[in-house]
């Protein structure tokens, strides 16, 4: 095979250019971390990249939400833990009144610290968050119970709130009821439901009456207004739970996502470091080549 | 016979200062790439005798040709070869700018604004009367379809520019046909007769044609006298004493000067035309198709919804395409995060409560399971006409998997399941399920009127003023993962876009390897080439050596025959003197 001196010089150059442009290349690679610079370098890795981010960022998102739920739903927690003891603390009343004889006085005193009694409940009823009151349904800037007063009694207790549910995406399809209104926990009018503000009042008024009759009707009203609150108390509780294991099942996910996503999208460093020294040599060799062989010339011997 | 030695040396000193010459001209154009190197094709130079073919004299040497050193085998192959690359190169050009362009890996990607837009959905769909997540979302949705619309512009600046190109492109080639045309006229001339002013000209021929073919296609018909004929779709350029041109229409289209369209397949331009014509409009077709995938899904969901101030029908995105999407509300008021709910806990209008097509409606038949687990009778209750019954011994499950599984028309997107938490039987309307022309609602109504609570629900309404709930951004936030592309739907927004970026990096790679490939290739038909037809300085050296010897050795000649002479005339007849 023929070489000429400028054939020679071109095939020089090309390997010194292509040499070069691997160098390059891995440089770039490894400047970024490993990581892939354009999609183009590899576009399998990268379409799989853009899943795991999507579903990182969204866990993030699920996480930050659930955190936020969890502060409500132990509000939730609260009120109803305090209303079912002072659902305890009427029906010990309601027991004294009915177990004991006593006087008018007594009896007014009794019925008055009822009235107190279901005055805290409203007042656990129209609990707000932040101005948002949690038992109003979607009317959450307007107190969901109004009572009607006469003195310092109260009267009627009426629910103004409306009955809707909110539902919020906790996790990958999965989405939970984030809120009770106060009509299905305060005033449920389904058939096993119980009416717990009327039934105070009756129990109330009972007292005040002396109905030793009713008394022990509404001691069995209140065991159901109990069992009520206890229920939501429990399904809230669930919901607690289950935000909690969502919560570890998401950090799982993202460290398993974060470890595909680098395993994909990332070359290991000790590797492409290993690829560089590997090209620095084949590039060193070649400039020396070039170095040496173009020293050598018959223009040398003539 | 001196006089012959003479003659002999004299010619063959010419003949070898002539090839030192030549050997010259190769060492001096060692650099130039244009050059081909010339050899010096020397021969005997013989006197004829006419009348006796055995006297023929052999009277020294000549330089008979310079022959340029040429294959052109090799010199189709490589510009055939160099054509596709050019335009190969060409369109990775393009691309590589276009990958730029939307620079995905980066941390201002479109894709990062598009999860942003749903990650503010989300946090609104949390807190939907928190004012400053509603300005979240309409500046998030503001800023997607501005960087829809700025891709698009860039799409669009980008096809321009690259139509700059395609026009100065054709000016080059104008040019290089121009200069052809110059050479092919000189080479006509019968007044060049010297090898080496012709090999000039062969050169620049060649040279022109090299580049020529990294700018087009075209077919050469080499001459005799050494021009070149173009043909370009078959269509000469050079006629008579003139040539033809290309000229870039204002449509886009490329003519001849004479008025025939020209299609270009190869080279530089080709790759300009079909970046310009094919690739940049499909790319932009995809963005457009995915900004009205958009548009559509947003604006289906929001306009279901309702605003804080009761306000329902609201788009959230005007426009119908990456070219002129735009977010269609200002006021934070305005986002409709609420669906409409009914107000009351039983729900279904008893007298056929007819609810927008549109929506999704959560409606509870109460006491449903009550009456079922009573064993209280046989029923009967209709969803859009269709009489769904059920019998004493019926359990819920069975009456749930009668709705589910009618598989006829009027019960479009309504599923139905029991909610164990509150105990009520739910019918779930989808928005995204299209009802038939002919039955764009669901009615559901009683009727049989075994189910006493239809009786009382006649005051049930839809209840628009929901500040507080956020169902309809969470139904919203839920297009981040819902699968809404496509017939049928098997695709996500996020999914679309990316199956976009992946198509141009896709095409890129691909290209990439192929320009590789060919430039691997281009470069060994280079080598090859230049192997045979560039000059070689040890070779030429030793040519130079060679001929320098011969030279020497040729004027030893003259002096053997000068001393032969002198024998003759100084030594020979001495006796005369």
């Amino acid at each position: 095979m023929r070489v000429s001196t400028s054939s020679f010089t071109q095939n020089m150059s090309d390997n010194i250019k292509g040499n070069l442009t691997k160098y390059q290349d891995l440089q770039n690679r490894i400047s970024n971390g490993g990581k892939l610079t354009v999609p183009s370098e590899d576009p399998l890795a990268y379409s799989y990249m853009n899943k795991m981010k999507d579903a990182r960022t969204q866990i993030g998102q699920y996480t930050s939400i659930s955190k936020k739920l969890g502060n409500d739903l132990n509000l939730y927690d609260g009120t109803l833990s305090s209303t079912s003891k002072l659902l305890t603390e009427i029906r010990t009343v309601a027991v004294r009144a009915a177990n004991s004889t006593l006087d008018q006085v007594d009896l007014n005193n009794l019925a008055n610290e009822v009235n107190e009694k279901l005055r805290s409940v409203v007042a656990l009823g129209n609990t707000n968050i932040q101005g948002k009151y949690m038992y109003s349904g979607s009317k959450t800037t307007a107190e969901p119970f109004e009572v009607t007063l006469d003195g310092e009694t109260i009267k009627a207790v009426t629910y103004t709130g409306d009955s809707t549910s909110f539902h919020r995406e906790v996790g990958f399809n999965d989405t939970i009821k984030i809120n009770y209104t106060g009509e299905e926990v305060f005033m449920n009018k389904s058939a096993d439901g119980v009416n717990i503000m009327d039934e105070i009042i009756t129990l109330r008024d009972a007292i005040s009456a002396g109905n030793k009759e009713t008394i022990t009707g509404q001691l069995e009203k209140m065991d159901r207004a109990q069992s009520q609150v206890m229920g939501y108390s429990a399904v809230n509780g669930n919901k607690m739970k289950h935000l909690e294991n969502l919560s570890t099942t998401m950090e799982e996910l993202d460290i398993r996502y974060a470890k595909n996503e680098e395993e994909v999208g990332s070359l290991d460093m000790a590797t492409l470091i290993n690829a560089l020294n590997t090209q620095q040599t084949s590039y060193q060799a070649t400039l020396y080549i070039a170095g040496q062989i173009s020293k050598v010339s018959l223009l040398n011997y003539v | 016979m001196g006089q012959s030695l003479f003659s002999i040396s004299r010619s063959s000193l010419l003949a070898y200062q002539q090839a030192i010459n030549i050997a010259g001209q190769n060492v001096s154009n060692l650099q130039n790439p244009d050059y081909t190197r010339q050899l010096s094709v020397i021969n005997s130079n013989v006197l004829n005798n006419p009348s006796n073919i055995t006297a023929d004299m052999s009277m020294g040497i000549k330089l008979d040709d310079v022959r340029r050193v040429r294959n052109e085998l090799l010199n189709g192959y490589y510009r055939t070869e160099n054509n596709q690359m050019q335009k190969l190169q060409t369109s990775q050009s393009v691309y590589e700018q276009v990958e730029f362009m939307f620079n995905e890996l980066g941390d201002y990607s479109l894709s990062n604004t598009i999860d942003e837009f749903w990650k503010s959905w989300q946090a609104l769909q949390e807190s939907p009367d928190d004012m400053s997540l509603r300005k979240n979302v309409l500046q998030d949705g503001g800023f997607l379809a501005d960087s829809i619309r700025l891709k698009n512009e860039q799409l669009t600046d980008l096809a321009g520019t690259i139509n700059n190109n395609v026009d100065y492109e054709i000016t080059q080639i104008n040019n290089l046909l121009e200069q052809l045309s110059d050479v092919n006229k000189n080479l006509t001339k019968s007044w060049i007769q010297s090898s080496s002013e012709r090999n000039q000209l062969l050169d620049r021929k060649d040279a022109i044609l090299d580049t020529l073919s990294g700018e087009m296609d075209f077919q050469i018909v080499n001459q005799e006298d050494g021009s070149a004929s173009i043909y370009i779709n078959g269509t000469p350029m050079f006629y008579q004493d003139k040539f033809r041109t290309l000229n870039l229409q204002a449509d886009g289209t490329i003519k001849l000067n004479t008025g025939e369209d020209v299609t270009i397949n190869g080279g530089k331009l080709a790759g300009y035309v079909e970046m310009r014509d094919t690739t940049i409009p499909k790319y932009q077709q995809m963005l457009s198709d995915f900004a009205s995938d958009m548009i559509t899904n947003v604006n289906k969901l929001h306009q279901n919804g309702y605003a804080k101030d009761g306000t329902a029908g609201l788009a959230f995105f005007t426009g119908t395409g990456a070219s002129d999407i735009t977010a269609a509300i200002s006021d934070p008021t305005k986002v409709a995060t609420a669906l409409a709910t009914l107000s009351s806990s039983e729900n279904i209008n008893a007298t056929g409560k007819t609810v927008d097509s549109t929506q999704t409606i959560s409606g509870q038949l109460d006491s449903f399971k009550t009456a079922v687990d009573d064993n209280s009778g046989n029923g009967e209750f209709a969803i859009n006409g269709v009489s769904i019954t059920w019998n004493a011994n019926d359990s819920i499950d069975e009456i749930i998997s009668r709705i589910n599984n009618y598989t006829g028309d009027p019960l479009p997107g309504v599923t139905a399941s029991w909610n164990n938490e509150i105990q009520k039987l739910e019918l779930v309307r989808d928005p995204f399920v299209d009802t038939t022309p002919n039955s764009p609602d669901v009615t559901i109504s009683d009727v049989t009127g075994n189910f006493a609570l239809f009786t009382s629900l006649s005051t049930a309404t839809l209840n628009k003023n929901a500040e507080g709930s956020g169902e309809n951004a969470l139904a919203i936030s839920q297009l981040w993962s819902k699968k809404t592309v496509g017939t049928p739907a098997s695709w996500t927004l996020d999914e679309e876009y990316v199956s976009f970026v992946n198509m141009i990096a896709k095409d890129k790679n691909v290209l990439d390897n192929l320009t590789t490939n060919k430039q691997s290739l281009v470069n060994n038909v280079k080598l090859q080439r230049g192997q045979e037809t560039t000059v070689s300085l040890d070779e030429e050296l030793i040519d130079m050596m060679k001929y320098q010897q011969s030279y020497a050795a040729c004027s030893r000649l003259v002096t053997i025959a000068d001393e032969m002479l002198s024998q003759l005339i100084e030594k020979t007849g001495i006796a005369g003197r």
